[in-house]
This record gives structure tokens, C-alpha cells and sequence, in this order.
């Protein structure tokens, strides 16, 4: 097949992420600047960031930059153990503490607007901010505070549910400015400086444009060619790069249906190592030039080039991994902690690809097994407060 | 009418002195006599005087004094960028942007111990400072 042929919602998506990069921002940077007051964003002493799925992947991506940038203590949580394991005296029993993010572009999740009411039936405690593109949404309305998200226009061409890429950078987008709002606001760097971030984030999305994203389009096409008989995945990363394994995982899997893992490269060592039909599993290894693991992420490309199908997704140099390996080399952010926002890119074109050359529908679409679940029981489950 | 701008790389809460910039200007202009305008055209800034002899570091005394009248807080109205340019757009509109000198003899008049300073109320920023310097008889009307 040709690569025009394996074209895709989600490769059209992914090719809009640095057309829309800065008409995003622009659209957003001021009521996103403007969405917490100085004393909300002074007062906390610890975040939460909470979501399902994507969502929550991308509190797991955006937890260093609170951390590095904002100075604050922060947990990335999914919204179940947040609503129904997370101790009540740390979602909240001092005011505005903690700072807890729920993320959810729809706004209309069950465990996320549990969450939001749960904080709410803690009395005095967390101030809670919707992260979401509909403030009118019943988790938005359950939330304290709302980081707006507006979307830019955007038609795939294709009748078909794509995995929301753009939500993703969307929603991830809002958490690194919020985080480095926060440092603004607190006085950790000038605002010159958080200017320079703002602008950070535009121009490393952009740098994805044009003959860049050709590229690693052309060389994900030939990677699927190779890995479309394969029906198991797997993600490592480390630090900031856990957010982009568990994100690649999760593209395989809606578009392909095939099953994927993610894990820390570290216990991949220890126990994914010993996967028997080793030769069968396509895996990638995502790992910043910048990440304190990049020396030990050389010793695992080693053995991971030696037993399995391997791609590297990296802005180090290629030369430094095994020429065994498949290293698709990606532009660098200007601050190594943006990286996880467009660090995905190459996954989600493989996950189109693999699904056209499969010949599978994204998120299993048209199968009648998969519509007789009710899609929306997301939308639909029942709240507890616990 | 003559104009004068210069640039100043100011750290934060900066102050320079910008007594030998304005002598040197007004000789330039070569107006013998009249009055020079000096203008700092920002909001987190401001123009005033002080013992030109005195160690850079003693400037921070009208800092000092500035930060106890109008404190750094979280909770000003003006909230868009943060709590020190808050309270920097306080400071400058009491301190003032600019401020008028005399020009006699070729040369701007001063106190014998009078500097004149350019206090930043933020940054680090780069910042400008104007000068128009006037000639009386830019001032005359014309029979």
C-alpha cells in the first residue's frame, strides 16, 4: 500500500498540532493567565492533578513542570483513586490547599465531577479548577475555578472517531501555563522569563512543521510496514517521558485494539525483559536528551536492540543508540521540560498507519460488539461520595 | 528642540544614576539657556534625586523606603502580571516619571550634591530614559 492510502483521522490530526500551535495560543494565553487570582495561586502548598485516560496523562506530563516551575509539591492522579482511595485530609482541610486540577475536555466524566464533589463535601479544602473546553459542563460547574481550553477549528476529512491528539496538546497545553503562571505569579523568575516559556511551547509545536513532520510521516509509514504483523506493544520511558509511554500505549490501542503496556524502563529491566515472543514485540523506547536517565536509557537501548523490534523516539543525537534500533530523531524544545508536548508525534502516526495496514477501524468503530457497549457509561456511572 | 535617548539594562529593583548621561547631553545640545525634560516612559519605574557621591548600594535606602510604604502583596486589584509590578506601578506613580531642569551657562543646574537616578520598581528589565532639551528662545514668539 502507499502511505496516501493509510491516510487517517489521527495522522491528520497530528499534522494540525503545529498549524494550530499558534492560533491556540493566542486564543487561550490570556484566559488562561487570567483563570486563577494571585492569592489562589500563592496560597497552595501542594497540586493535584487529576483526569481519566488522555487527561489524566496529561497531569502526568505537566507534574514536573508544577513542580520545577511553580515550586509547589504535586501529585498526578487518576480520577479514581483521587475520588474513591486518595486520604480526605489531603484532598482538602486547610482552604485552597490543595490546588486540584481535574482534567476532562468534555467536562462530562462521572469520576471526574465525583472528584469535584468530593473536594466540595470535604468543607474547607481544595480549590478545584476544571481544566476543560466546556465551562458550562457539569464538572466545570462542580469546580471552583475553570482553565478554559478553546479549541481551533478542525475537520480530518474522515468519518471516523479519531483518538483526540488535539485535546491532548490542548489540555497539556493549559497545565504548562498554569504551571508557569504560577512561577510568574510567585516570583520564582521574571516575567520576561515566563514570557520566553510561553513562547517556548508555540515554537517547539512549530518545529514539528513542514519537512520535519514529513520525515518522521515517512519513516513511521516504512516502521508500520515492518511491525504490521505484530499484536503487542510496548512503552518505555522514565521521568517526564512515563507521560509520553503511557500516551503511545494508549494510541495503539484505540487504533489498533491491539494490546500495548507501557512502563519505567527501570522495572522493564526486571521483569518485561523476559517476554518469551520477544521478536514480536514492537517497542519504543521515548527518552529527552535533557532526562537524568538518558545514560541508563543507552544501556537499555543496548539490550532492547539485541532482543526486540526497537524504535527510538529521542532528540539525542541517533548516532548514540545501536544501529540495530529504528531512532526517529525529533526536534529539541528550547527547555527540555516541554518536551512531552509533542514528543508523542511519531507513536500516533504509527498508530494510524498500523491500523489502515491491519486494516482496523480506529477505536474499533463500525464493530458491533464494541457499539453494544454504551460508549457513554463514562457519562453515566454512578457517583459516590466516599 | 533637542532629543536624547538612552537605554538601561536595569536588574531587578535597579537604580542608576543618570547625572553624567544629562551633562553630557545638554553640552551636546549646545542650548545655552532653557530647560531640559527628563522622561521615563514606563510604569514600573520612576525619576528622582539623591546624593550622586553616595555607594550604589545606599540607593536601596529609597527602595527600602518605598517597599515599607507600599509593601509587595498578593491581593492588589491588578493582577495580570504579578505582586512586584503591582506593586511597581504604585511606586512609579508616586515617585514619578519625569521631572524638569534648568540649563544655564551650557550646563544643566544641579545642587552640589544632587544625582539624578533612575529607579526601576521590577524588572530585570531594558528600560529608556528620554531627554528634550529647549532653548528659551524656542519659547519666544516670533513678532
Amino acid at each position: 500500500m502507499k502511505k496516501l492510502d493509510c491516510n487517517n483521522a489521527l495522522r491528520m490530526e497530528t499534522f494540525d498540532l503545529p498549524v494550530m500551535a499558534r492560533p491556540f495560543a493566542e486564543a487561550n494565553d490570556k484566559p488562561l493567565r487570567m483563570a486563577l487570582t494571585t492569592p489562589q495561586l500563592f496560597s497552595p502548598r501542594s497540586c493535584l492533578l487529576v483526569g481519566c485516560g488522555d487527561s489524566y496523562c496529561a497531569g502526568v506530563a505537566a507534574k514536573p513542570l508544577f513542580e520545577q516551575l511553580g515550586g509547589i509539591r504535586t501529585e498526578a492522579l487518576s480520577a479514581m483513586e483521587a475520588s474513591r482511595h486518595w486520604p480526605k485530609e489531603r484532598i482538602g482541610n486547610e482552604p485552597c490547599n490543595p490546588l486540584l486540577y481535574v482534567i476532562s475536555a468534555s467536562g462530562n466524566v462521572s469520576r471526574n465531577i465525583e472528584v469535584c464533589q468530593r473536594a466540595a463535601a470535604c468543607g474547607v479544602g481544595a480549590l478545584t479548577v476544571a481544566v476543560t473546553a466546556h465551562p458550562d459542563s457539569p464538572m466545570a460547574k462542580a469546580s471552583q475555578a475553570v482553565l478554559p481550553i478553546s479549541p481551533t477549528p478542525f475537520d480530518s476529512g474522515f468519518d471516523e472517531h479519531s483518538p483526540g491528539l488535539r485535546s491532548y496538546y490542548a489540555s497539556l497545553y493549559a497545565l504548562c501555563s498554569s504551571a508557569i503562571r504560577m512561577g510568574e505569579v510567585k516570583m520564582r523568575y521574571p516575567m520576561s522569563q515566563a514570557d520566553d516559556y510561553r513562547r517556548a511551547m508555540v515554537e517547539y509545536a512549530e518545529s514539528f512543521g513542514g519537512e520535519v513532520m514529513e520525515q518522521i510521516d515517512d519513516a513511521m509509514f516504512a516502521l508500520a510496514q515492518q511491525w504490521q504483523e505484530f499484536d503487542s506493544f510496548e512503552f518505555l520511558g522514565s521521568g517526564a517521558q512515563m507521560a509520553t509511554a503511557w500516551f503511545d500505549a494508549a494510541k495503539i490501542y484505540e487504533a489498533t485494539g491491539d494490546v500495548a503496556t507501557y512502563e519505567d524502563m527501570e522495572n522493564w529491566c526486571h521483569v518485561n525483559y523476559f517476554a518469551r515472543d520477544h521478536r514480536r514485540v514492537g517497542t519504543v523506547l521515548s527518552i529527552s536528551k535533557d532526562s537524568p536517565a538518558m545514560v541508563r536509557a543507552l544501556e537499555v537501548a543496548e539490550v532492547l536492540a539485541r532482543l526486540r523490534p526497537t524504535l527510538i523516539v529521542t532528540d539525542a543525537d541517533a548516532a548514540l543508540f545501536p544501529e540495530e534500533a529504528t531512532v526517529c530523531q525529533l526536534p529539541s524544545p528550547r527547555y527540555g521540560f516541554l518536551a512531552p508536548l509533542m514528543d508523542y508525534v511519531p507513536v500516533a502516526l504509527l498508530s494510524g498507519y498500523l491500523a489502515r495496514l491491519k486494516g482496523v477501524s480506529l477505536f474499533r468503530g463500525g464493530e458491533p460488539a464494541f457499539q453494544s457497549q454504551p460508549t457513554h457509561f463514562l457519562k453515566t456511572s454512578q457517583i459516590e461520595i466516599v | 528642540m533637542h532629543f536624547y535617548e538612552t537605554k538601561i539594562e536595569c536588574p531587578k529593583d535597579g537604580v542608576v544614576q543618570l547625572t553624567e548621561w544629562l551633562r553630557r547631553c545638554v553640552r551636546e545640545s549646545g542650548v545655552q539657556s532653557g530647560i531640559a525634560v527628563l522622561s521615563a516612559p514606563h510604569t514600573t519605574s520612576g525619576i528622582s534625586f539623591n546624593p550622586y557621591m553616595l555607594k550604589p548600594e545606599d540607593h536601596q535606602d529609597i527602595q527600602q523606603a518605598l517597599d515599607r510604604l507600599i509593601p509587595m502583596r498578593i491581593d492588589y486589584a491588578h493582577q495580570f502580571d504579578n505582586p512586584a509590578d503591582a506593586a511597581g506601578h504604585n511606586k512609579s506613580a508616586l515617585m514619578g516619571t519625569n521631572t524638569t531642569f534648568i540649563v544655564e551657562g551650557g550646563e544643566l543646574v544641579l545642587g552640589s550634591s544632587q544625582g539624578v537616578f533612575f529607579f526601576e520598581f521590577d524588572g530585570p528589565r531594558t528600560q529608556r530614559c528620554q531627554l528634550a532639551v529647549y532653548s528659551d528662545s524656542s519659547f519666544c514668539k516670533e513678532e
